[in-house]
């Protein structure tokens, strides 16, 4: 686990959907160097939280900020450069644009992204498509390759302009066993890599890939568990999480 | 401006302009001065712009050399070359003519004043109208009635005022000519008493 | 039953927009389309029965000084069937202070010609005889001369103290030469004044008349008779004197097509533009449809594996198209039994004549046929999809794209984005691609037509004359000081050209025409084949199909009793007369005609066209003996006024019909390109570059469109326009503002669609981007 700086914070924040209270007064920070993960029952409000602290989401009242920034107040233009240039987001499905190839949606990515220039886009698609294993299909439409390839694609475009957070909302939800383990292991390496992450999962598997595990219920945070970093398979630490969420009657 | 609002603003400009043209500058209607309507003595030059042709043809002389063909009388097949003058009526008169035979019909038959004649349309200015007491045959000339006479006799003790607009190269025959031509023509259904064939040659 | 109603409430819920915009375009379009055949037919028959009410025969010839005997010679022409004589006097008159460029004929009101009149209110009531000192008057005078009841027209008998004024009385119905486009106009007045108006004139003598009497001879063909109509007529010149005392001769169709002429434009504008609507309609429906297929598979699959037929649920949906295309085709056909009425009621000025209207039963099944079977083969054929449908194929599958390949680069991003969506979904863009390949086809007619016209008429002026010209003078005796008035022209404005006119009589292989005789040959407007010379004429489209003469042909032309043979040298256009007349050359015509009187008419162009109405305002003011006209009639306004109306009025319906699809189109793409637009928002695009996104996608499918409807437009539209006009005698077509006509279309359709996207597609920018995605999960 890396030092204790705050990256982003939400201070009592609370959604309301129309009486619908997902978010009840939620307080939490993400630091610097962390891979955190989000669990908790579903309706817990654990993908709202991720919505809302992307800045992809308003809140009824409260404070989200980003490197001390309350990002409320930021215009549309500004949020949207957040999201091209200091966050990623990786989905349940991929979300990839239709019309686009695998190689075309994540080169859009870093087109989008203000740090690379036209030439680096290019070598870093390249790169990343062959650190995802996926560049024998990279000319492929995302209609004509696996869900697993279709993933990995979205997670290269998701890191491709260095985000500083990485936000995955079940990323691995709609894949088999081999494709949830070869994207978890991706994301492991990125974190190697120095990608802070904040994974919002109700998978045990998953949730054991981070440094940090948040469980909520009823909109607000119940619990939290440290962990060292992953280092592959640890029984011992596999036994940790379970003591975690047994204890939290998951 | 956004975008909508500018969108919005060149549609309707172009719509604007495509629909109703551009824009006229009004003059006012004015009457024409005095000095354009009546001007201060003969103005010598036709007035339209394109009235400049066939300068080349024009000697210094002021006479313009073998300017007309005439066949005097239908039957007569001989062409009698007319020098012109060069002035503003001979001019008008050339005008109306063409490089192609054109039959002229003449009405009014003289075998006492010695001349047939014919109104020509339109009274342009009369430049170089002269008080002439001596005629020779061959003779063409506009009177300011707008009657244009081809004098087919010598008239030595004459009094007209007209301007001279030319004169035939050869009038060896020019009387016998026109008589006959006059007598051939007795029965014409429209009452013309000497047909020419004109050919303009310039 | 029950499931149908279940199916029914949800799909209208969702696509009422649809189906309401449907509904609405076919009754426009059923409307237009009704009105204007039952405008066209009914105008038609009016004149036509009023003509015949009135007893004018199959050809009327204007006679002046004629012998007595002459009715009766023609009368006993053994194909002749009856010759009716109506009395006329030929005057010139001024009314509201404007001269008339041509003489009114005067007529009074008899049994033999009972004449309808107008009442104030705008009723046909029977006429009668007029009270002395008033006139009745054709009600094109309002449109012309601002005439009303009341006013007062002054007609030249004499030189010396001969006019005689009238006071307008009311109008009266001249199916004759009722329409503002013609301008010889017929007037109606007592009995009395009548006569003592031909006493005028024959006290003044020959020298001293202005005003001529003569008459009207209404001559009809036996029905027994075998001949054709321009057979009967060569019979009558041949075996008659007639053509020596007619002045003109027009048949009973010219009379017609003169006098629906601009109502016949209208009905023929209404009648192309449903036409194209309906083109546009169809491509809506089908488009629509395609799309609600497309969106909805997912829930007609389950229907499907709820057990329900996919008939049933195609049914469902061919009711609401196709009952909304068939109950806006019968609200059209139910509304168009007022509108013509309206129509016509406003052209009385125009056409010079009430219309009855008859709804023309057998056209209008004919049209009603024609519009439902094709509404329900569109709605059958787009939803017979619905059958192919598998439940298990939609409920599992994903859709493909072709891959496509182009530039995508960061100058131009968004741009480079819109061109990918668009190729990559051209199928979604095909309705907005053939709309824009439509609107632009008939906008850049339009626009052709428009420029053609001119701003004040100059192509319809052009048409109608031999060449063109700003000013024509034509003196009346030697003693017109031509060079003052050339001075005073110039003054105005330099005189750039100057040619000699004259237009006369003449018989072409004995047909009666009008003989254009230009000094300068390189001036008339040939189509085809070469300037005249010497015996070498020039006939228009008109004459070489009414006589069956072409280039090379060898005819004879007659004049004041001499008869020359000219060879045809070319095809040459001049509407006048519908195209009634031939060119000659001063020389040819020499042969036949005396060209020294006082025929010729002097035409100038103007450096500066704008100024020849004050140069010819001068003109008429201070010169008695000429006649001063320029290159217009009083009758133009009428129809360069409809002409720019109509422009205006296809620029605001296509502007509506763009609106329209554009929310037809645009709400089904955006909802089938929202998962696209969710991710490129999520990946830092800002709402207004998605909105910008999908609107460029609108801006380069109408543009393509409109590029492909002007290209379509500069190949073939002329050549419909020259077959159109030829129907008016006009054979030439010249615009030249080509590429004016083809952009203008080509750069507002694609404008208007974008701004009409950015318009609708906004809500892209207010939708939350968790909606989107969430859209997509």
């Amino acid at each position: 686990m890396g030092n204790k700086d705050i990256i982003l914070s939400g201070k009592n924040i609370v959604k309301d959907y129309g009486g619908n209270v997902v978010l009840n007064g939620l307080d939490i920070e993400i630091y610097k160097g962390s891979f955190t993960v989000v669990m908790g029952p579903s309706g817990s409000g654990k993908s709202t939280l991720l919505h809302v602290l992307s800045g992809m989401d308003s809140i009824t009242s409260g404070e989200v900020a980003y490197k001390g920034r309350n990002i409320q107040g930021l215009k549309e233009k500004e949020l949207a450069q957040l999201r091209g240039n200091s966050f990623g987001f990786v989905f349940q499905k991929p979300h990839l644009v239709s019309s686009l190839s695998l190689y075309e949606n994540i080169f859009l990515a870093g087109l989008v992204n203000n740090s690379l220039t036209e030439e680096e886009a290019r070598a870093e698609t390249e790169r990343l498509l062959r650190k995802m294993g996926i560049s024998d299909v990279k000319g492929h439409m995302p209609s004509g390759v696996s869900g697993g390839e279709a993933q990995r694609a979205a997670v290269a475009r998701a890191v491709i302009g260095k985000p500083e957070i990485l936000f995955a909302d079940e990323p691995t939800g709609a894949l088999n066993k081999s494709n949830t383990r070869e994207v978890l292991d991706l994301l492991v390496g990125l974190y190697k890599e120095g990608q802070d992450i904040m994974l919002v999962t109700h998978d045990k598997e998953a949730a054991l890939r981070g440094n940090r595990v948040i469980y909520i219920e009823d909109g607000a945070v119940i619990s939290e568990l440290k962990l060292h970093n992953y280092q592959g398979e640890d029984k011992e630490r596999e036994k940790m999480l379970s003591g975690f969420l047994s204890r939290l009657n998951w | 401006m956004s975008i909508k609002k500018f969108l919005l603003t060149i549609i309707m400009c172009i719509s604007v302009v495509s629909m109703a043209g551009c824009g006229n500058s009004e003059k006012y209607a004015e009457a024409p001065p005095e000095d354009v309507v009546n001007p201060e003595g003969a103005d010598n030059n036709n007035s339209t712009d394109n009235s400049t042709d066939n300068n080349a043809n024009k000697e210094n002389s002021g006479v313009i050399s073998g300017a007309v063909t005439a066949k005097i009388g239908l039957n007569d097949d001989t062409g009698y070359i007319i020098d012109m003058y060069n002035n503003a009526a001979s001019e008008t008169i050339l005008g109306y003519l063409s490089e192609e035979e054109m039959r002229f019909p003449a009405y009014t038959y003289e075998e006492d004043g010695g001349y047939v004649a014919q109104d020509i349309r339109g009274s342009y200015t009369r430049d170089g109208e002269k008080e002439i007491s001596q005629i020779k045959a061959g003779g063409l000339y506009l009177f300011s009635d707008g009657q244009l006479r081809l004098y087919f006799k010598d008239v030595p003790d004459a009094s007209i005022t007209a301007v001279p607009v030319g004169y035939f190269q050869n009038t060896d025959n020019i009387t016998e000519l026109v008589q006959n031509a006059y007598k051939e023509n007795r029965d014409d259904s429209w009452g013309v008493e000497v047909y020419f064939l004109i050919t303009k040659n310039i | 039953m029950g499931k149908y109603k279940i199916l029914l409430k949800p799909a209208w819920r969702k696509q009422r927009f649809s189906v309401l915009s449907i509904f609405f375009m076919m009754f426009v379009l059923s409307l237009f389309l009704f009105s204007s055949v039952t405008l066209l037919k009914s105008g038609k028959i009016s004149v036509e029965k009023e003509m015949e009410r009135l007893g004018f025969g199959d050809f009327t010839a204007w006679v002046v000084n004629y012998p007595e005997e002459l009715p009766g010679t023609v009368a006993r022409i053994p194909d002749t069937g009856e010759v009716l004589v109506q009395d006329i006097i030929f005057a010139g008159y001024e009314a509201n202070g404007k001269y008339s460029d041509n003489e009114g004929q005067l007529m009074f009101y008899n049994n033999q010609f009972p004449y309808n009149f107008i009442s104030e209110d705008g009723k046909r009531i029977k006429g009668s005889m007029p009270e002395p000192g008033t006139i009745y008057v054709s009600p094109a005078m309002q449109q012309i001369y601002g005439i009303k009841a009341g006013s007062s027209i002054t007609f030249e008998l004499s030189r010396t103290n001969g006019k005689k004024t009238f006071i307008v009385a009311g109008f009266f119905e001249d199916a004759f030469m009722g329409s503002s486009m013609i301008d010889m106009k017929s007037f109606i007045v007592n009995n009395k004044d009548y006569k003592e108006m031909c006493s005028q004139i024959r006290e003044a003598g020959e020298n001293n008349a202005l005003a001529g009497i003569g008459a009207m001879f209404h001559i009809s063909k036996a029905q027994e008779s075998r001949l054709a109509d321009t057979e009967f007529y060569q019979k009558l010149i041949g075996q008659t004197e007639l053509s020596r005392y007619t002045e003109f001769t027009y048949r009973k169709d010219s009379i017609m097509d003169y006098m629906l002429l601009l109502q016949n434009i209208l009905a023929g504008f209404l009648a192309a533009f449903s036409v194209m609507l309906f083109l546009v309609c169809t491509v809506i429906t089908g488009h629509s449809l395609e799309s609600v297929i497309a969106q909805e598979k997912n829930d007609m699959a389950a229907l499907k594996i709820a057990g329900l037929p996919g008939r049933v649920i195609q049914r469902v949906y061919i009711f609401l198209y196709g009952g909304s295309g068939i109950s806006g085709v019968a609200a059209g056909l139910y509304i168009s039994r007022f509108v013509p009425g309206k129509i016509a009621k406003a052209m009385v000025s125009s056409t010079g004549m009430l219309i009855d209207i008859k709804v023309p039963v057998k056209e209008n099944i004919l049209i009603l046929t024609v519009l439902i079977l094709f509404n329900i083969l569109v709605v059958r054929t787009k939803t017979y999809r619905i059958m192919a449908i598998r439940p298990i194929q939609v409920l599992c599958g994903t859709e493909f794209k072709k891959h496509t390949r182009t530039h995508i680069g960061r100058k131009y991003l968004i741009l480079d984005i819109a061109v990918r969506e668009v190729i990559a979904n051209q199928r979604k863009y095909i309705a907005l691609f053939l709309v824009s390949v439509l609107l632009a086809f008939f906008i850049g007619i339009v626009n052709n037509i428009n420029a053609w016209t001119g701003r004040n008429g100059e192509g319809l002026m052009d048409a109608f004359s031999v060449a063109a010209h700003d000013l024509g003078v034509q003196p009346f005796n030697s003693s017109v000081p031509m060079d003052e008035i050339e001075r005073v022209i110039n003054w105005y404005s330099p005189v750039t050209d100057k040619y000699e006119l004259a237009m006369e009589n003449v018989a072409v292989n004995g047909h009666e025409y009008t003989a254009n005789i230009l000094n300068r040959t390189e001036l008339f407007h040939i189509i085809k084949g070469e300037e005249p010379e010497g015996n070498e004429i020039l006939i228009t489209d008109t004459v070489a199909s009414g006589l069956d003469i072409n280039i090379g042909s060898t005819v004879k032309v007659s004049a004041q009793g001499r008869t020359e043979e000219y060879r045809v040298s070319g095809i040459y256009q001049c509407a006048n007369g519908m195209g009634a007349n031939i060119g000659m050359t001063v020389p040819g015509y020499s042969q036949i005609g005396d060209i020294t009187g006082f025929i010729w008419c002097s035409h100038y162009i103007l450096k500066d066209g704008n100024m020849r109405d004050y140069a010819y305002k001068y003109l008429e003011e201070n010169y008695k003996e000429i006649d001063v006209h320029t290159n217009s009639w009083q009758g133009l306004g009428g129809i360069v006024e409809v002409v720019h109306a109509v422009v205006l009025a296809v620029y605001i319906i296509a502007f509506c019909i763009i609106l329209l699809v554009t929310a037809l189109t645009a709400s089904k793409i955006l909802l089938s390109e929202m998962p696209d637009l969710a991710i490129y928002r999520s990946l830092g695009f800002t709402g207004k570059q998605l909105v910008m996104l999908f609107a460029l996608g609108f801006w380069i499918v109408a543009a393509a469109g409109a590029g492909m409807g002007s290209i379509l437009q500069a190949v073939y539209g002329r050549k419909i326009l020259i077959n159109i006009f030829r129907l008016f005698g006009i054979g030439e077509f010249k615009t030249e503002q080509i590429l004016a006509v083809n952009l203008i279309p080509f750069i507002i359709i694609p404008l208007t669609f974008l701004l009409f996207a950015l318009i609708y597609s906004g809500k892209i920018k207010s939708a939350s981007i968790i909606s989107l995605i969430e859209q997509n999960e």
